[in-house]
């Protein structure tokens, strides 16, 4: 299975290609689960055996980043990921534990990614193992400026599910000239298309994050129960990992005023630099002079941001904090998290706290992760209720949410779908997202339901057929004697 | 009458602007009156009253609104369905700039259109010839052997068909070029498909022009080359002094899942010849591809063959984007993905009707459905358009059903379309069988 790319980005070449996958989703909807698990193994092996050096090319070509730090997410995004989603059959039948309803999944088909400049390698990952895992076809749409390194990525991911008997087409490749976001948006009005993916920073260089398309919030809260030393560390780590270029990185943080100045003692140490009045006002004023972040500081770390505005920091810095006076809808640096640079709030107690991150959560389009850092047992369960996170991350900083490259927890990328309806929700990843379940309702006593297996059953190694060239034609097909 | 073309809003209103009629009975009497008494009587007997009104993609609808799926698609034209979308918008456009244009001259559309067949052929072809549709293209071919070779015999195969034109008449069956007195045993030489023998023997005297063949014979029910035979008859030309000639009109343009049929069998012909779906079934254009060999007459006398539309303008644009669409990397595998899934069900159809069904040929999406009753495929068709399938027996071997999906369908049009032929072999086997109507 070689890659196809396509260099023009009409419409209608679009939907030649897409009509190409729906043959691909087609033929790989009669897999069976081993089948399809073997092709995310081989596909996820080859990932992350080439995480580094996707992630030094995928660092040369847009030059944002560290190039460390997208190296180990390639690494969690490909084999961690999968090994964690396998573990979701989303091939066979069920029976639901709760509802005693047998269900059987039915793949949504053709899914259309608009791949990320900000974090590409690593979503292009975890958009293939998680859309294979439910056994339907991808179509990337690929803009130029991350063209080489996400074709590279791509290519190889065809060449390993190949390999592994998927269907020629399964995975394809559709370069754009222009805006992909805006390609993919005329896209999905077309009723050929069943489902689309695309995280929120689709262009880096044309300033996404001014088209403010999602705003993504994740407030931090510190209560006066954490291990502050260990608090600071995670959140510096997190929030300065790949420059922030992941969006998923933290927002704003809140820290119980018992313990607030021990924190910023804590979170200097740990490579924080605490801004005065003058020099936050200096981030304002360079960075979101038009109320909107400026693309040109996407993805350079702290202390580049640092001298490139006039603000002095010591080598090493890793993120830029910004003390708050209180949480102002128009002040940009409240909630914003694609620069390594962090808000920081002083709360009277864990109460506030909560009333303020539930308030971001109602001002803001979408909080899809909230953390709070605490050993309170009563703190985490009424922070766990009450904060309108779709994901709640304890002790751990944010951008990965505490896993590692052998363990992906089930946690939230931060993406969403569009469907052909063209209209927009936040979603995550979750292969689950790319399948329909079935109600099957009957008797239920007359299956032998352990284990039900889908019924176009397995079908190991199927492939295309070689063409049907003369040496392949059947032996026994009957020729007419003339 | 009206001075704008309306499509009408309903399949009883058979009022399209410049023309109108009452009722489909009207149409269908005017037309054996004005256009061709014979053949409008002969589809209505056979169960297929058809008169085309709307068309889109792979839908064909009759002026009664009953709608087909269309797997005859004019032997190809209409490959890549009707209107399509690609096709008519380069046509459009091409409508506000260009004309025919006239043949005489360099023309932009023509030299643009003759690179990309090249580029597309098999190694060794340098010219390109227009005509306006494949009998005339098929003239120009056998011109063109006639002129590079300077002998006027012409081989062609038992049966074959390559259009009705002057050349072209003589080289096919007897069934249309006896009544016109166009059969001409002694220059137009026929030999039986698939016979080495036969083919060295025609050859042996070094005087035959050319040999001219369908890579697949169409309208002789899809019969396939046995492997090698295509290759062994290209090497007995060679040694004969003899050009080849491959009519690509039907298994050309990606139908047999390589753009050209004849690729497939591992060498370049001396001509290659297509038309029907070149045109994206929107605007009639044929073209010879040929080698230096073969048509040197380009170099010594262009002025040799003059056609007023061959290589219209217009036709070159459609022909542009229509080498362009089947040309893709996705149309190449979606054809292969169709091919095999048609495959995989039609022999299932096979194994439950082994003594009706008895022979599947298929070369990608070249398909003859062989059934055992010397007219077997003349009940399948009028069960298939009955059931809304149209596609047609093989004019020279009705047991022959010409099964010709499209490249571009998709996979719930290609699980519809099975699920009615399927439906429709099992009622004709059962009329066949049990009425006994015609002697078996």
């Amino acid at each position: 299975m070689k890659l196809i790319e396509v260099k023009q980005q009409q419409l209608s070449v679009a939907k030649s290609i897409l009509d190409l996958s729906k043959w691909a989703s087609y033929r790989y909807e009669s897999y069976g689960y081993q089948d399809v698990i073997a092709i995310v193994d081989a596909l996820a092996d080859r990932a992350f055996g080439l995480s580094e050096i996707l992630a030094t090319e995928e660092f040369l070509e847009i030059n944002r980043g560290n190039e460390r730090d997208k190296a180990a997410r390639n690494k969690v995004f490909s084999r961690a990921l999968s090994r964690t989603w396998q573990r979701l059959n989303l091939v066979d039948a069920k029976i639901e534990s709760t509802t005693k309803m047998m269900v059987t999944p039915r793949p949504n088909g053709v899914v259309l990614c608009v791949v990320p400049e900000n974090y590409s390698v690593a979503w292009i990952f975890a958009n293939a193992i998680s859309i294979l895992l439910a056994r339907c076809a991808i179509v990337f749409l690929v803009s130029p400026n991350i063209k080489d390194v996400a074709t590279h990525a791509i290519r190889e991911l065809v060449a390993s599910a190949g390999a592994a008997g998927a269907p020629e087409g399964l995975i394809l490749q559709l370069d754009v000239t222009g805006d992909a976001f805006e390609f993919a948006s005329e896209l999905v009005k077309n009723d050929f298309l069943q489902m689309a993916s695309t995280a929120y920073a689709v262009s880096a260089t044309v300033p996404c994050q001014t088209m403010n398309k999602q705003e993504l919030t994740v407030p931090v809260v510190v209560d006066a129960t954490a291990n502050l030393e260990f608090a600071a560390s995670e959140i510096v780590w997190s929030k300065s990992f790949d420059n922030s270029m992941m969006r998923d990185s933290e927002s704003i943080l809140l820290v119980e005023d018992k313990v607030y100045g021990d924190f910023l003692t804590e979170i200097a140490n740990a490579g924080a630099h605490i801004m005065s009045d003058e020099e936050c006002e200096k981030v304002r004023e360079a960075i979101y002079r038009t109320g909107n972040l400026a693309a040109s500081f996407l993805g350079l770390d702290a202390v580049s941001i640092a001298e490139s505005i006039g603000v002095p920091v010591v080598k090493g810095t890793k993120i830029l904090l910004a003390p708050l006076e209180g949480l102002f809808d128009d002040d940009p640096v409240v909630g914003g998290n694609d620069l390594p640079i962090l808000g920081i709030l002083k709360v009277e107690n864990f109460k506030v706290a909560i009333r303020h991150a539930r308030y971001l959560s109602q001002k803001k389009t979408t909080i899809n992760s909230a953390v709070l850092y605490s050993r309170s047992t009563d703190h985490i369960t009424e922070f766990a209720s009450n904060v309108l996170a779709r994901q709640i991350i304890i002790n751990a900083g944010s951008c990965f949410g505490g896993i590692n490259e052998s363990e992906f927890q089930d946690f939230l990328l931060d993406d969403c779908f569009v469907q052909s309806s063209a209209k927009l929700h936040m979603t995550d990843l979750d292969p689950q997202q790319f399948v329909t379940w079935i109600k099957v309702l009957g008797d239920l006593q007359t299956f032998d339901v352990e284990p039900i297996r889908n019924k176009t059953g397995s079908k190991v190694g199927v492939t295309v057929p070689s063409y049907p060239r003369e040496e392949t034609i059947r032996p026994d097909s009957k020729l007419v004697s003339p | 009458m009206k001075s704008e073309f309306q499509i009408p809003s309903s399949p009883v209103d058979l009022d399209y602007g410049y023309f109108s009629f009452s009722s489909k009975d009207e149409i269908l009497e005017k037309s054996k009156i004005f256009w061709n008494p014979d053949k409008t009587e002969f589809w209505s007997n056979a169960g297929v009253p058809l008169v085309l009104d709307k068309r889109h993609e792979y839908f064909l609808y009759d002026v009664s609104g009953k709608r087909l799926i269309d797997v005859h698609l004019n032997g190809g034209t209409y490959n890549l369905g009707h209107r399509n979308a690609e096709v008519v918008q380069a046509v459009k456009a091409a409508m506000d700039h260009f004309d025919i244009g006239n043949h005489h001259f360099p023309s932009l559309a023509r030299t643009a259109l003759a690179e990309q067949l090249i580029l597309s052929a098999p190694t060794g072809m340098t010219n390109v010839i227009y005509g306006s549709g494949g009998g005339e293209a098929i003239d120009i071919s056998l011109k063109t052997a006639r002129h590079a070779t300077k002998r006027k015999k012409i081989v062609s195969v038992i049966k074959a068909y390559h259009g009705h034109t002057g050349l072209a008449l003589p080289t096919g069956d007897s069934r249309y070029s006896r009544p016109f007195l166009c059969d001409d045993p002694k220059d137009f030489v026929q030999v039986p498909f698939n016979d080495l023998e036969a083919m060295d023997s025609a050859l042996r005297n070094d005087d035959v022009a050319a040999v001219i063949m369908e890579t697949i014979p169409a309208t002789y029910g899809f019969p396939l080359p046995l492997p090698n035979y295509l290759q062994t008859v290209k090497q007995i030309c060679e040694r004969h002094g003899t050009l080849y000639i491959a009519d690509e009109v039907q298994t050309g343009l990606m139908r047999t899942g390589e753009l050209w049929g004849i690729q497939k069998h591992g060498f370049s012909p001396d001509m290659i010849v297509t038309a029907k779906g070149l045109s994206g079934g929107l605007y009639p254009i044929s073209a010879v591809i040929a080698n230096q060999k073969s048509s040197k007459w380009l170099s010594e006398d262009g002025f040799g063959h003059i056609s007023t539309f061959g290589g219209s303008e217009i036709g070159c644009i459609a022909a542009l984007a229509t080498l362009d669409i089947c040309s893709r990397s996705s149309t190449r595998i979606a054809v292969h993905h169709i091919a095999d899934i048609i495959g995989t069900r039609l022999r299932e159809i096979q194994d439950n009707n082994p003594d009706w069904l008895i022979g599947i040929r298929q070369n990608g999406l070249v398909i003859g459905l062989e059934f055992d009753h010397p007219e077997g495929a003349k009940y399948v068709m009028k069960h298939m358009y009955a059931l809304g399938v149209w596609a047609i027996f093989s004019s020279l071997d009705p047991r022959v059903l010409q099964f010709k999906p499209g490249l571009l369908m998709t996979p719930s049009l290609v699980e519809e379309l099975l699920d009615r032929t399927a439906m429709a072999i099992d009622r004709a086997k059962k009329e066949v069988f049990s009425v006994n109507q015609v002697k078996r």
